[in-house]
Order: structure tokens, then C-alpha cells, then sequence
């Protein structure tokens, strides 16, 4: 059925449509879903909007960043771009020192691809019993 | 030595099968760092069948690889023959035979699931599988 929906904060529908496209459904699937996972798991909070908000930002500004940063790796928390770095292991250095230990998003800009579909011949099937 | 094709190899590290339940099956066995400590020692079964790089179970990741994930746009989709699997993306490091390499390490955005190697990481190394001696080594070029 068709659906309109007004003053839907748009931060939201962003973060659905993403969701939406790394799955690889449409956005009245994406809905659908949302329903039903909101309908079955009732009062839960509102942790998701927290972890989302790294990743709303480097879909914002990416383009920006992979003209700016290609080849580097980039450090996001917090909503912002904490550090670049050449290496991994300046990366490791530099989290650590920060005592970084929750979710922070690091990037290796124009390496790392969006859109990734792989194979996974079996799906490591193995027999539960002989 | 360990054989000879086109050129020399001689064993770094070798590890036994581990026991299957019907068949033994290879294993490497290392140590995994996420991007801030050491996560832990592992034999971790290879799978050539998994196009990505390393598996783990969705407890481990959710503790440790929280820290370093990629962009959700970044997470990847796998094709299987009872349907797709979606995988969160994070990085760390292994230690395998004396080498430290950078890594992606996977988990299912669903469900707990197993530790498992795939060809991204393999295609690192250079592996001999003894299907008659039951044993798998790490071999260099020499």
C-alpha cells in the first residue's frame, strides 16, 4: 500500500536508505523490516542513533575525504575525523594512547570499497552428526 | 624441504588437522590483535571457500572490534547457497608464523557463527596442505 509520512527527521531516513542499499533492499523493504523488528523487540533505547552517527558522517563527506585523503587512513569518533594516519600501525598507535575502547570507524580512504559482494561456495557446511 | 614444483619451499610453521566429524580438516593457528591489544590465540579452520578474510564469532567482534569497524556502506554481502549473509567489517592484525599482517576480520550481522579463514587472507600466505600426514605448513620460497 502506498504510504506518506510527514515530519520524518531526515537524519533517519538517510540512515534507512543506507541500510537499505548495503543490503542490497528497497527502501519499502528496509520499512517493512524496521516495522517488524520494532513491533518484536517492544521499549528497546535508543543506542542505534549513537552508533549510526559515525557512519552518517562519512557518507556526508566522503567524497570530500577520498579527494583529500586517498591512500591514508582516517580515524572518525564522535562525529568528526580524529586523526590520519599513513599506516595501520600509527592508527593502533594513536588509539591506544587515546585509550580509545567503544566504536570508532577507521577508514583506509579509496581502499576500502563499498558495495563488497563476495562468494561463499558452501557456506562452510559441515554434518552435525556421522 | 618440504617440495619442489617450480621452485623451493621449506616448512616455517606446520599445524595438524583438527578433528572433523567425519574428516579432519586444515587449520592455521595464530594470534589475533585488534587495533588496540591482543585478542587471543586461535586454530582457525581454513576455508577456500569463503571469498573474505577472517570469520569470527559475533561475541569476540561486539568485545574487541568495535574499535577499527569500517562504515556500515562498507560492510559486505556474501553470496551462499541458502542465500545471502551480511558481515560486519572491522580490522586488526595476525601473527602467523612469525609474520604480523594486516587483516579484515568479519562477522555475521545475524547470528553467532564460527571462526573461519578465507581466501582473502590465505591469498597472504603460502600454505602446503599433507592431506596423507594430516598436517598443514606455512612454507617460504627459498
Amino acid at each position: 500500500m502506498p504510504l506518506v509520512l510527514k515530519k520524518v527527521s531526515s537524519e533517519k531516513i538517510k540512515m534507512l536508505k543506507i541500510e537499505a542499499i548495503r543490503r542490497g533492499i528497497s527502501l519499502s523493504q528496509a520499512i517493512e523490516e524496521a516495522i517488524e523488528l520494532w513491533v518484536r523487540l517492544g521499549g528497546s533505547s535508543g543506542v542505534v542513533e549513537d552508533e549510526f552517527r559515525d557512519d552518517l558522517f562519512w557518507e556526508e563527506r566522503k567524497n570530500e575525504f577520498i579527494k583529500k585523503y586517498y591512500g591514508k587512513y582516517i580515524v572518525i569518533a564522535n562525529g568528526r575525523i580524529a586523526g590520519v594516519f599513513d599506516t595501520l600501525n600509527e592508527v593502533s598507535k594513536f588509539l591506544k594512547e587515546q585509550g580509545f575502547r567503544r566504536r570508532v570507524l577507521v577508514v583506509h580512504v579509496g581502499v576500502d570499497k563499498e558495495g563488497w559482494v563476495g562468494e561463499w561456495w558452501g557456506g562452510s557446511i559441515e554434518r552435525i552428526s556421522q | 624441504m618440504v617440495g619442489r614444483i617450480d621452485r623451493t619451499y621449506k616448512p616455517i610453521d606446520c599445524y595438524s588437522y583438527a578433528k572433523g566429524v567425519l574428516n579432519p580438516y586444515p587449520v592455521i593457528k595464530l594470534k589475533l590483535y585488534n587495533l588496540v591489544s591482543e585478542v587471543g590465540e586461535y586454530s582457525i579452520a581454513v576455508d577456500t571457500g569463503f571469498e573474505g578474510s577472517l570469520l569470527i564469532p559475533s561475541d569476540i567482534y561486539r568485545e574487541y572490534f568495535l574499535v577499527g569497524e569500517l562504515p556500515r556502506s562498507m560492510w559486505r554481502l556474501y553470496k551462499t547457497l541458502t542465500g545471502q549473509v551480511s558481515m560486519r567489517v572491522s580490522r586488526g592484525f595476525v601473527e602467523v608464523a612469525g609474520m604480523r599482517i594486516e587483516t579484515y576480520v568479519e562477522t555475521p550481522l545475524y547470528g553467532g557463527f564460527k571462526f573461519l579463514i578465507g581466501r582473502e587472507l590465505l591469498n597472504k600466505l603460502r600454505i602446503l596442505l599433507d592431506g596423507l600426514d594430516q598436517r598443514l605448513c606455512i612454507v617460504e620460497s627459498i
